[in-house]
């Protein structure tokens, strides 16, 4: 009497909306990094560490990462979940019973599901690589799974995603800010193309993103916070100004938040993980330099993990002054005591040396302070113990704003990935020079472009926003990059780990076939 | 609303009959003595000769009946043979009964040796009546009916409950703890509390207590509420059906076994007697695992961190460089460790507890009617703060004969409890640090001393949480005047729950406040209708019928409302509309079932020595899925009473019945709709800003319309036997009980979209041996000791799990994941095998660290990896024994129970590691939280039990230990106050108790519990408790 039946509960266009909901939450979830699995989406590579300790976590690589850890199991079954909730859609929408407004409305939820699908089995193909394929709701229990082959996988992603991007609406045509329009299903198209070494195609899909004369980058300050010193790159990422309505055309997929709303979601807490633990820093008298945690610092970081010395210093070496992302509104490097009984009160903490013989272990208590994934200055009253002086609760860890999950600048770097690919160097670096424009940066020449110039400048634009580990991991150079940038996996990390293996249960439980193990693993 | 109207009728009836009874003649004594037979022996099923009474030449006996002592024995029963003339003693064991000269009387009284007596020219007699101990002629109930207890085929077991009421046993099943061989009871740790209870291990795969719960019969009606709502002092006697024939009338719901509980009714002591019990107990926990205080942490911390706190490469000398402080989580933390801050939190929010009793109660029985009412009271308040409960309960029993042919009986009671206050989070309080700060500078309680909050404020959070359960059977017999024999009777039950919790928190939702208001109900009713006939003839047969026909149908629903961010919290939860309206939470949701079954049974005795039993019961269910909504479950049994055959002559041996059963029972185990595939909704995402959530929808259940009851077919066989002179008695019983198409939450891949499914596999066998024994150590006028040791002892094994070989190794293949193997018992351990430690000067494997457990290499690869895992040993018991003693001296009477659980060599092993919990297994959490003393692995700690403190291997393994112990569980010391001493101020009895609850424990298990299983985690003793106890009657 309290539960939905499946039988009743497809049968008109709100049944399959409310479907395709829960598959944007189940996206979302893999962007919160309060889950183990999100934040292996970002560690260990050549952008961040876990900052706790030489084998906490995933740290460890090579002694951690097996078929029985618990991200491995876990990231396979949430992708498969969204495999089942969208196998469900696809394989009820087109029962004659359920009437809808248009074949155009009904092919617009199925191409919305189909995305869901190509989303989930693009991340399988690149973690795991050859998975099982499953395209129909499974209605009774099943012990036979075979892999298919990791093409395979990613020509499934392309069937879905051509259907998508032929049949989701346009950016104006979405029904509700936040849900996908074409130009999605032509972003991940050109990645997936990508992978498979379809230049032209890729080239094709994401030009369709960035000729759309409804996408722009963002070249002049706007938003919530524009009257406040700052810039454009900072403007992106301040409360509320990432759907369309803020002024935002560079979003194109945004996951949404809403602070206090049942059913709002939880933000991701990437201040909590990357946030220094700077409020527990003390002075060369051992006194406190901060009262807490502080709202002009972005919350009540734990620096659960840190950005590698490759990220804060290596990347930007080239135009650490000129590079707007890596200005000191988006990079806050030194900050200010706040504690009135330190005598290092009001002054910057590096530049005084207040924590000159700080024992800053793995810089878990400083590094630096990333302000694209923080509210700073921004907490809801309900954060704030103290509104003067800023100081914050214990829960103060959310970013409390959407999320990108693609932007345009990512297309760019896609189409450039592509033109270098099929040996245009010229064109990948005009792609690249148009994000570099925007940021104030050199423009680059196209002798100049690879592709780990091209990871490097993902960096610089993307961090903390791609899932760094599926960017690595498509291009096989995941063990090649930890070695080189990550001090603390580097050698840690085995030649076989740029795929993850196969979770273990899945093997034990497919008892009437067998799921072969990746190599290396067992 | 409801109770108070019904207990308006109780009460009404219950006058009315009064005034009746006082208004009507006083010789209308024709049918008088069938009447009490009938109520005393409830549904009873004894074989009756029709009545051939000549009204002439009636002598008029009278006389006392009292017991070895000297004692009166009111409401002892005298009865005609071949009569329905009866009468009962008084309170002084006085009586007067009319017979023909040539006549006998059959003069009994529980727990005593009946005596018949020839009636010649006497007319009065003074009888003493002895003990009786095979209780032989006891008449037990068995499910809709009663039988002697010489006459069950089945294996069924009763127990003494009155000599329980000494102990402070809150709920009925804590009076059975260890009693009965075959039912096993465990050990409760918090206040209100049931505990879990099993009958002859486990036949399912499942080994939560729900799956495995016998069914509870509460005066002939299923009740499926809380037995702790039900108060032990009213309960009269409590009877077990362990085997397959003795279960089976239950068909569908009875694989568990059933515990069969009789309330007291009214009886005849010649006036009202007002009786009155209280007790006074206090708790000490058994053990008391403390945290480590500051001067302990401060040799501790430093160790989390051996690495660094240490020098390289041998790691004995300190670092001078290092400081734990930073690591520490807040910095009133740092600065209380720097500043020598010692917190005893445990210690603040833990400790003795006490529990309250007092009971009253009034029965009596005039010609027509008897009536039993009760009222009791129960405060009780455990081991950590809050953790408190509360039970009134009020107990109506009356019955009444209307006419000849027409009795009214019902059974009702109300319970109210209250189990509100919130009990700080007991691995909170645990994980503190002692250098966490109650206070802030300002001498206001710090919100979170570490994370959550500080527990002197959950404490302060307004809770109430309250449960209101009514409870009432009503029944009709109907005689019809020209078939003798004959009985119908319908029994209307039903049973009303209700419970609400409303709660506050002003520092909830991050400190805006938050508040909830729960309500639910649970309703159900049974119509029972029941046809019995019972005949003798030819004096060596005699046969009884009974059919039933009966409905039960349950409707569940629920309410839950939570606001947050409260405008202004002054008002709670009774204000919940002062929270922010767009944060408003809604739940609700409610139940159906129905059941639906017919049940026909026949008992056929020849000579008193050949008894048959054969059942057959119908079950139909809305929860099984719609290829099988009934189920068809029968039984048959066989009892020979060897000791009635000619050809025995022992001297030795007054009694031996040899038994035989086979019956079907099962279990449904299903919950009401699993059958189906069942989605979910909430609200899932607010597209754009300022919106409001659209509802997401999502499959969570695969749909089986082909599950059915899982079925268990059991043997057993049983002997009875006393001898010496009923100075030794007892019985031995063995069973094999084959379990099938086990409804079982198998793990499938998650390929499917899904991680399990609830689906019919699999087969299980459970086989044991249980017996009994009591024996008179000693009988003397003055003294007497009496011996009962119990023995039980369980096998299982799995025989079938899905029944393919898809390894094709000509053996069926095991569900490693389910931990399911061929050939083994359930609740294996099945783990990596811990051979040492790595140390470090050791060459240490990938995944491996020094201080790690060095790991058994199984399949000699080379590499420790799943394969690696086996059986260690099993979780369950090996074998159960409980050894109870009675010695009585002239008025002083004790008792002693010693209980036992055994593991032998593989069985009853637990994980009684810190890591349990899963809370301190690395280093982070160690950091952040405070935790007991343990044997942990150092550099200059090699052998020690457990790894090293900050990190485990990847592949982890640990150490099991094992739980056996012998508990000294009840002692009890009695004085009962002469009669005569009492008589000045008119009291008929007065008892004085002194008794305490497991004084000792022995065992090796280092945790809280051997019997909770609960180890070195943060978690909660088992309580000891000093009773102090009165009981006093008018």
């Amino acid at each position: 009497m309290d539960f939905y039946s499946p039988t009743n509960s497809f049968s008109n266009p709100a049944d399959f909306n409310s479907a395709i909901a829960r598959l944007y939450e189940n996206v979302a979830n893999i962007y919160q990094v309060n889950s183990s699995v999100a934040r292996a989406m970002f560690y260990p590579t050549d952008v961040a560490y876990d900052a706790i300790d030489i084998s906490h976590d995933l740290n460890a690589y090579s002694d951690k990462l097996n078929s029985v850890t618990g991200e491995v199991q876990n990231l396979w079954s949430s992708m498969y979940e969204i495999v089942f909730n969208a196998n469900v859609i696809i394989g009820r929408i087109d029962d004659e019973n359920v009437i809808f407004s248009s074949i155009q409305q009904r092919n617009a939820y199925k191409a919305e599901a189909m995305f869901f699908r190509a989303f989930a089995y693009r991340v399988l193909g690149i973690v795991y690589g050859g998975v099982p394929i499953i395209l129909e709701e499974t209605q009774e229990p099943k012990r036979d799974f075979t892999r298919a082959s990791r093409e395979e996988v990613f020509q499934q992603c392309i069937a879905d995603l051509t259907f998508s991007s032929d049949n989701l609406p346009g950016i104006n045509e979405v029904p509700e800010e936040g849900r996908l329009p074409n130009a999605v299903a032509d972003h991940l198209l050109s990645e997936v193309h990508i992978i498979l070494e379809n230049w032209d195609e890729a080239i094709a899909a994401a030009s369709r993103v960035i000729d759309n004369p409804n996408f722009s980058l963002m070249t002049e300050r706007f938003g919530s916070r524009m009257d406040e010193p700052g810039d454009v790159y900072w403007d992106l990422f301040r409360r509320d100004n990432q759907n369309r309505s803020s002024g935002n055309r560079e979003g194109i997929w945004v996951s949404q938040f809403e602070y206090l709303v049942e059913g709002g979601g939880s933000s991701p807490t990437w201040p909590r993980f990357l946030i220094p633990l700077y409020w527990q820093l003390t002075d060369t008298n051992g006194i406190s330099l901060f009262s807490g945690p502080m709202n002009q610092y972005g919350g009540r970081g734990i620096g659960w993990f840190a950005p590698t010395n490759y990220m804060r210093e290596t990347v930007w070496e080239t135009d650490f002054e000129n590079d707007i992302r890596n200005s000191s509104y988006n990079i806050i490097r030194d900050i200010k005591a706040t504690n009135p009984n330190s005598e290092y009160f009001g002054q910057n903490i590096i530049e005084s040396g207040a924590i000159a013989n700080f024992p800053n272990t793995f810089d878990r208590w400083w590094n630096l302070i990333y302000a694209k994934i923080a509210p700073i200055n921004n907490f809801p009253e309900e954060f704030l113990l103290n509104p003067e002086t800023g100081l914050l609760n214990n829960q103060a860890g959310g970013m409390m704003t959407d999320n990108y999950i693609f932007r345009l600048a990512e297309t760019y770097l896609l189409r450039a990935e592509a033109h270098l690919g099929k040996g245009d160097g010229a064109s990948a670096a005009s792609d690249i020079n148009i994000i570099r424009e925007r940021a104030k940066a050199n423009p680059i020449s196209a002798v100049e472009v690879d592709i780990e110039y091209i990871l490097d400048e993902r960096a610089r634009e993307l961090c903390w926003e791609e899932l760094r580990l599926l960017t690595l991991m498509r291009l096989n150079l995941l063990v090649d990059r930890v070695k080189t940038y990550n001090t603390m996996t580097g050698d840690n990390i085995l030649d076989h780990q740029n795929l993850w293996p196969i979770p273990f249960r899945e093997i034990e439980t497919n008892t009437e076939a067998q799921l072969t193990q990746n190599p290396g693993y067992f | 609303m409801a109770y108070n109207l019904l207990f308006g009728i109780v009460f009404q009836l219950l006058l009315m009959n009064l005034l009746t009874e006082a208004m009507a003649t006083s010789h209308n004594e024709r049918t008088k003595g069938e009447n009490e037979l009938l109520i005393l022996n409830a549904n009873h099923l004894l074989f009756k000769e029709e009545a051939n009474i000549h009204e002439a030449n009636f002598i008029t006996i009278s006389g006392t009946i009292i017991d070895q002592n000297g004692q009166p024995i009111p409401g002892a029963t005298i009865l005609v043979e071949g009569t329905n003339t009866g009468t009962a003693t008084d309170i002084e064991g006085k009586f007067t009964i009319e017979a023909n000269e040539g006549n006998v009387l059959l003069i009994s009284f529980i727990g005593y040796e009946s005596q018949s007596i020839t009636i010649g020219n006497q007319t009065i007699l003074n009888i003493t009546l002895t003990e009786s101990q095979s209780s032989m002629e006891e008449v037990v109930v068995v499910g809709y009916g009663a039988v002697r207890k010489r006459d069950l085929t089945g294996a069924i077991a009763s127990v003494d409950i009155e000599q329980q009421n000494e102990l402070p046993n809150v709920s009925v099943l804590q009076s059975l703890q260890g009693r009965i061989p075959g039912l096993n009871v465990g050990a409760i740790t918090q206040s209100g509390q049931d505990p879990r209870i099993e009958v002859r291990g486990q036949n399912t795969l499942s080994s939560s207590a729900s799956d495995n719960a016998p069914l509870i019969v509460l005066d002939g009606i299923i009740y499926r509420g809380n037995i702790i709502d039900i108060n032990p002092s009213q309960i009269q006697s409590v009877e077990v059906l362990k085997d397959g024939s003795a279960a089976a009338i239950y068909g569908s719901q009875a694989a568990n076994g059933v515990i069969l509980l009789t309330s007291k009714k009214g009886v005849d002591m010649g006036k009202p007697v007002i009786n009155y019990s209280g007790q006074y107990t206090i708790q000490v926990p058994t053990k008391n695992i403390r945290p480590r205080n500051t001067a302990e942490n401060k040799v501790f911390l430093p160790d989390v961190f051996w690495e660094q706190s240490r020098l390289a490469p041998d790691y004995l000398q300190p670092n001078p460089d290092f400081t734990v402080t930073p690591y520490l989580k807040t910095q009133q933390i740092s600065e209380g460790y720097q500043n020598d801050r010692d917190n005893d939190w445990w210690g603040l929010f833990t400790g003795n507890g006490n529990i309250q009793t007092h009971d009253l109660s009034i029965r009596g029985r005039t010609a027509n009617s008897g009536y039993y009412v009760a009222a009791g009271i129960t405060d009780q308040k455990g081991f950590i703060k809050n953790d408190l409960y509360n039970r009134i309960n009020i107990t109506a029993n009356f019955d009444t004969k209307i006419t000849d042919w027409l009795t009214f009986g019902m059974e009702s009671f109300l319970t109210s409890s209250d189990y509100s206050g919130v009990s700080p989070g007991v691995g909170t309080v645990f994980h503190l640090q002692p250098f966490a700060p109650i206070f802030d500078s300002e001498g206001n309680y710090e919100l979170q001393p570490e994370a959550g909050l500080n527990p002197f404020l959950q404490t302060q959070i307004d809770d109430v949480d309250k449960r209101l359960n009514l409870f009432g059977n009503f029944h009709l017999d109907v005689k019809l005047p020209f078939l003798s024999g004959f009985n119908y009777r319908v029994n209307y039950g039903h049973n009303y729950r209700n419970n609400t919790q409303n709660q506050f928190n002003p520092w909830g939702a991050n400190f805006t406040g938050s508040g909830f208001k729960n309500s639910s109900y649970y309703y159900s009713y049974i119509l029972d209708n029941i046809f019995s006939y019972e005949k003798s003839f030819a004096d060596d047969h005699r046969v009884s019928l009974t059919f039933l026909y009966g409905v039960e149908k349950i409707q569940t629903s629920y309410t839950n409302a939570s606001a947050q961010n409260f405008s202004n919290p002054a008002l709670g939860f009774y204000r919940m509309q002062a929270g922010d309206p767009s944060l408003n939470t809604i739940n609700s949701g409610g139940e159906e079932e129905t059941s639906l079954y017919n049940m026909g049974r026949i008992l056929y005795g020849f000579k008193d020595r050949y008894l048959f039993t054969a059942t057959i019961r119908r079950d139909g269910f809305s929860g099984f899925g719609i290829n099988n909504k009934f189920g068809i479950f029968p039984s048959v049994a066989l009892g020979w009473v060897l000791s009635e055959e000619e050809f025995f002559n022992n001297n030795l041996i007054e009694f031996l019945k040899l038994r035989a059963s086979y019956g079907q029972t099962a279990r449904r185990g299903v919950g009401r709709y699993e059958t189906q595939a069942r989605m979910n909704a909430a609200p899932s995402r607010v597209f754009g800003d300022g919106g409001s959530a659209t509802i997401g929808q999502w499959i969570t259940t695969m749909a089986n319309a082909n599950l059915a009851w899982e079925t268990t077919t059991g043997l057993n066989l049983g002997v009875d036997f006393d001898m010496l002179n009923s100075r030794l008695f007892g019985n031995i019983e063995y069973y094999k009980n084959n379990t099938e198409d086990i409804l079982y939450n198998i793990q499938i891949p998650e390929v499917t979209g899904f991680s399990n499914i609830a689906t019919n596999i699999g087969k299980v066998y459970n086989y044991g041996v249980e017996f009994s024994l009591t024996g008179e150590v000693m009988k003397t006028s003055d003294f007497s000791w009496q011996s009962t040791l119990n023995f039980s002892r369980n096998r299982n094994q799995i025989r079938s799990i899905l029944g393919v070989d898809n390894n094709n190794d000509g053996m069926e293949d095991d569900i490693v994941t389910n931990r399911l193997f061929i050939g083994e018992p359930q609740n294996v351990i099945f783990d990596y095998e811990v051979m040492g430690m790595w140390q470090l000067e050791d060459e240490v494997p990938q995944g491996f660290f020094p201080g790690t457990y060095r790991l058994n290499d199984v399949d000699e690869d080379g590499i420790i990896s799943p394969g690696d895992r086996k059986i260690l040993g099993y979780r369950d018991p090996s074998y159960r024994l409980g050894f109870a003693n009675t010695l009585r001296y002239k008025n002083l009477s004790l008792y002693v129970f010693i209980n036992s659980i055994q593991g032998g060599s593989d069985f009853y092993y637990g994980d009684g590691s810190p890591y349990a919990s899963g809370a301190l297994f690395k280093r982070d959490q160690l950091s952040y939280s405070n935790a007991m003393p343990f044997d942990y692995w150092m550099p200059e700690n090699p052998d020690a039990k457990y790894r090293r403190l900050d990190l485990p291997s990847s592949f982890v393994g640990r150490p099991y230990d094992q739980r056996s112990f012998v508990r000294l569980q009840d002692i009890s010391l009695a004085y009962n106050f002469d009669p005569a001493f009492l008589e000045k101020w008119n009291i008929s009895n007065l008892k004085v108790n002194l008794s305490a609850k497991n004084l000792v424990t022995l065992t090796r298990w280092e945790g809280w519990d051997p019997e909770t299983g609960i180890g070195l985690v943060a978690g909660l003793p088992v309580m000891q408790a000093f009773t102090l106890g009165l009981n006093v009657q008018f």
